[in-house]
């Protein structure tokens, strides 16, 4: 990994040698086998062989091209939101709005999807995303100003935004954009020209997934490579010399809230308008709080978090799967995710009580992670 | 009398470094011992060691003969070593009397036994002369008052050693004096005092006997008044070190008094954190090429005149004029850089640098926004790259690597870091905060000489330290704080009174 590699936060990065990597990679992978060991036992628990029910899990999930698929489907919103969680939490942003932003998102989707007439494919598309984006990181952006204009705390504001946009998209779906033909709150199907085409033929697999790769390499190209990028990262890394070293704090709070908003609202435009083909009241399975667990097993990084969204698609594939073959419950899925987190922040806390105890001789405390940030 | 704290053979090794080596001392009852060390000499590791932080490797603490582990600081505390840091453990929204008690409540059934636990304060307070107001908010305080409220904290823990690192570091020469009869005062009645510290001058006026640490091993343990100045500072270095660096400097004054002021400073008011102004009314001039420094004790407004100057904060009054340029009252550390103000922040941690960075992002921390390092947005690796390696280069920073964590860097060698890249841009003024804080002798040279080669190449230097010593050795002129004005004023000669310009500090301006 080199590149701007001498731009690179050690810290964010976790490796200052290949052996530093090394160990990062094996805590995290520990933290995910603990988690998996300890739903076992709630499986067992259930009166199930965890063994039986991780096999049915993996055959579900990633062994059959269908597997395959589902899996990259339930990428496609993961990894966009969890590239949105990330980018905040780089310049210590804590957005856990995200859920809010994607329905935001796919309602601004909707706005191209519904309301412009018919579009010829290479218009529909780039539009409907750019109106997705724009309308999550706008319903970012709220927090954003609030922060800025009157030092609202953004974790407060941003979760209390997620209800806001929850009802009004309720409101929406059961009101003026209700489909006229339809029996439930949803809306009309999105018009043929901002639809996202199937890119593996018998599976849901649709090409939301190439804007997910591709913004995943943006993402990269900009924390790595550009000014802002570098504000961003130093902003999360030390605010005060941050603003010493002329960075305008609140322009680059407004901007990382509202990219990260944007990556949200993208997800959102990418469910409606590649899987479900409109808006529905139920777009999200809570896909944006699963975003923050993404973010964190992926350390803020955009290729970790690729990673990292495709093993919680596979687990949340995999789970519903094993439902029907062994009739543990789905909610397993959220106990799995809650105790990779615990298990991802203690191992974090761990490591930084060596590192404090090999720098005894400089007492200075290291800065807190936000994952052990968002503990206090 | 048998001593009440042993050390015996004490080593403790980090990866790559033995901090302390085979250390043995003891400690007698009343008696001052001096640490006396350069940074990086073992001293922090042997006092967290103390504290409970750390554990030993080999060797043990015997306490009044018997051998004791330290597991933690309650351990610590529990074994009546009582610990005064250099920043203090209070809680600055808590009166004087709640953070003396928090964690050791005296109570009455549920309810705090407030008029007992004052009595019992007020009457430690009296008898080991710690004049305290008891209602006080600890954040209302001075300084040397935090510390004294400190140190009564410990007593009433029951602390029969008191530890203290750095304890002058931010006072006032009558604070400091202040603090020795308490330190004297306490050792009348039976306590130990252990003072770390690397002021020569301060350790040979407190203690009783002195051990002198370098590089993590006693170099030397001999009883105060037989202790040569010279023969310290050799235990210390290893080298002969004549008086203080100060000694080579010489003072040339470089500053034509009629030159043109190439930064004026008229009727300044700067509000301070809490309301109120922190800096009020302050008229100041500085001429290209001379170092004004300014003396005084923390808390007088110096934050906030460096802060005004280098566009952290807005100002509330008059006016800031650099080179001819009048800034507007906003607060925009960008403007100021633009029209040539470089700062070197006390803080070197938290504003001067990030440490869990790179060295290479923190050397481009001024300019990362600035052709060539970055243009259209997006930065140039390549010119990172070697103007960093420039800036290493030219101040000798010592690292493995300009892509190892600005943090792994010696206090010594980030400071030169920053130095390199505040100076990188050719200021016209320059603000040196606080500059040597915390450095060995060696750094400490190297940086004033710096500093010294930016004034001759015709920059003004506003030179802020709370050590008058250094205040005497570099500057050209100098101005002293209080309350947010200029109190004193005189140019530096053979003649200035140390005397004069102390109790200027103190407010009693004659």
């Amino acid at each position: 990994m080199s590149g701007l590699a001498w731009l690179w936060p050690a810290k964010l990065r976790n490796t200052t040698s290949a052996r530093d990597t090394l160990r990062s990679l094996l805590s995290l992978t520990g933290a995910v086998l603990a988690a998996l060991l300890v739903g076992s036992i709630l499986i067992a628990l259930a009166g199930v062989s965890p063994l039986k029910a991780y096999e049915a899990l993996i055959a579900n999930s990633i062994g059959s091209r269908n597997g395959w698929g589902e899996t990259l489907v339930k990428t496609v919103p993961l990894l966009l939101a969890g590239l949105g969680a990330a980018f905040a939490f780089r310049a210590r942003i804590f957005n856990i709005g995200i859920e809010g932003q994607l329905y935001a998102g796919a309602l601004g989707a909707a706005i191209v999807g519904l309301f412009l007439g018919q579009l010829p494919l290479w218009l529909g598309i780039p539009l409907m995303l750019l109106s997705g984006f724009v309308a999550g990181g706008l319903w970012a952006g709220i927090a954003g100003v609030l922060k800025v204009k009157f030092k609202a705390n953004e974790i407060i504001v941003t979760l209390m935004l997620n209800y806001i946009a929850f009802e009004l998209m309720s409101y929406l779906l059961n009101g003026p954009w209700r489909d006229p033909a339809g029996t439930e709150a949803y809306t009309a199907h999105f018009v043929d020209g901002t639809i996202l085409p199937i890119i593996l033929s018998g599976t849901r697999l649709h090409a939301g997934i190439i804007v997910a790769l591709i913004a995943t390499a943006v993402i990269w190209w900009v924390i790595r490579r550009t000014v802002l990028g570098y504000q961003v990262t130093v902003t999360g890394a030390g605010e005060e010399a941050a603003r010493y070293g002329g960075v305008n704090i609140k322009r680059v709070l407004l901007t990382t809230l509202f990219i990260s908003g944007g990556l949200a609202g993208l997800a959102g435009a990418c469910e409606a308008a590649g899987l479900q083909h409109r808006v529905l009241l139920g777009i999200s399975p809570n896909y944006g709080y699963t975003a923050i667990a993404v973010a964190m097993l992926g350390r803020q990084e955009p290729l970790g978090v690729a990673v990292a969204a495709v093993f919680f698609a596979a687990l949340i594939v995999g789970v519903s799967g094993m439902q029907d073959f062994t009739g543990v419950p789905v909610s397993l899925v959220f106990i799995i995710e809650g105790l990779i987190l615990i298990f991802i922040v203690g191992s974090q806390a761990r490591r930084h009580k060596r590192v404090k105890a090999q720098k005894a001789v400089d007492v200075d405390q290291p800065p807190l992670s936000p994952a052990e940030e968002a503990q206090h | 009398m048998p001593p009440i704290l042993e050390l015996v053979h004490i080593t403790k090794r980090f990866p790559g470094v033995v901090a302390n080596n085979d250390i043995s001392l003891e400690l007698h009852p009343g008696e001052i011992l001096a640490l006396l060390g350069e940074n990086g000499a073992g001293k922090t590791t042997l006092m967290n060691i103390l504290y409970g932080l750390l554990r030993p490797d080999e060797g043990e603490i015997r306490i009044q003969g018997k051998v004791c582990k330290i597991e933690s600081p309650n351990d610590s505390l529990r074994l009546g070593i009582g610990m005064v840091h250099q920043h203090f453990m209070l809680v600055p929204t808590l009166s004087v009397l709640e953070n003396i008690v928090l964690g050791r409540e005296p109570r009455r059934g549920p309810f705090l036994a407030g008029a007992a636990a004052l009595e019992q304060i007020m009457r430690l307070a009296d008898e080991f002369e710690l004049p305290i107001s008891p209602h006080d908010k600890v954040w209302q305080l001075s300084v040397g008052e935090q510390q004294r409220v400190e140190i009564l904290k410990m007593v009433y823990r029951g602390a029969q050693i008191l530890v203290l690192d750095e304890p002058t570091t931010s006072l006032t020469p009558q604070e400091t004096n202040a603090l020795f009869n308490i330190l004297r005062a306490m050792t009348k009645r039976g306590h130990s005092v252990i003072f770390i510290s690397h002021k020569l001058d301060e350790v040979r006026a407190i203690s009783h006997r002195i051990a002198v640490l370098r590089q993590g091993r006693v170099a030397g343990t001999m009883l105060t008044a037989e202790a040569g100045e010279q023969e310290l500072a050799y235990l210390m270095v290893g080298r002969d070190v004549v008086k203080r660096v100060y000694a080579n400097t010489t003072i040339a004054p470089q500053s034509d008094a009629s030159a043109q002021p190439l930064i004026t400073v008229r009727n300044l008011s700067v509000l301070g954190r809490h309301g109120g102004k922190a800096i009020d009314g302050l008229n100041l001039q500085l001429a290209a090429g001379e170092i004004v420094g300014v003396a005084g004790v923390d808390g007088n407004g110096q934050t906030e005149l460096v802060e005004a100057l280098a566009g952290l904060r807005p100002t509330a009054n008059g006016e800031i004029i650099i080179d001819g340029h009048h800034c507007d009252s906003q607060a925009d550390p960008r403007r100021q850089m633009k029209l040539g103000v470089a700062y070197i922040p006390a803080e070197r941690k938290t504003r001067g640098a990030i440490p869990d960075l790179t060295i290479a992002a923190n050397a481009i921390l001024k300019n990362h926004n600035d052709r060539p390092i970055a243009a259209r947005g997006i930065m140039n690796q390549r010119r990172i790259r070697e103007y960093t390696q420039q800036l290493v280069a030219d101040y000798d920073v010592r690292c493995t690597s300009i892509q190892s964590p600005a943090g792994v860097l010696s206090g010594g060698n980030l400071q030169k870091l920053i130095l390199a890249r505040e100076v990188s841009a050719q200021p016209k003024l320059l603000i040196a905060e606080q500059p040597t804080r915390g450095l060995d002798i060696g750094a400490v040279e190297i940086v004033q000489q710096r500093i010294m080669q930016q004034r001759d190449r015709g920059t003004a230097v506003l030179y802020l330290s709370t050590d008058l010593d250094e205040i005497l050795a570099i500057s050209d002129r100098i101005i002293v704080l209080y309350r947010g004005k200029i109190v004193y004023e005189c140019p530096n000669s053979q003649q200035v009174s140390r005397e004069r310009i102390g109790l200027a500090m103190a407010g009693k301006a004659a």
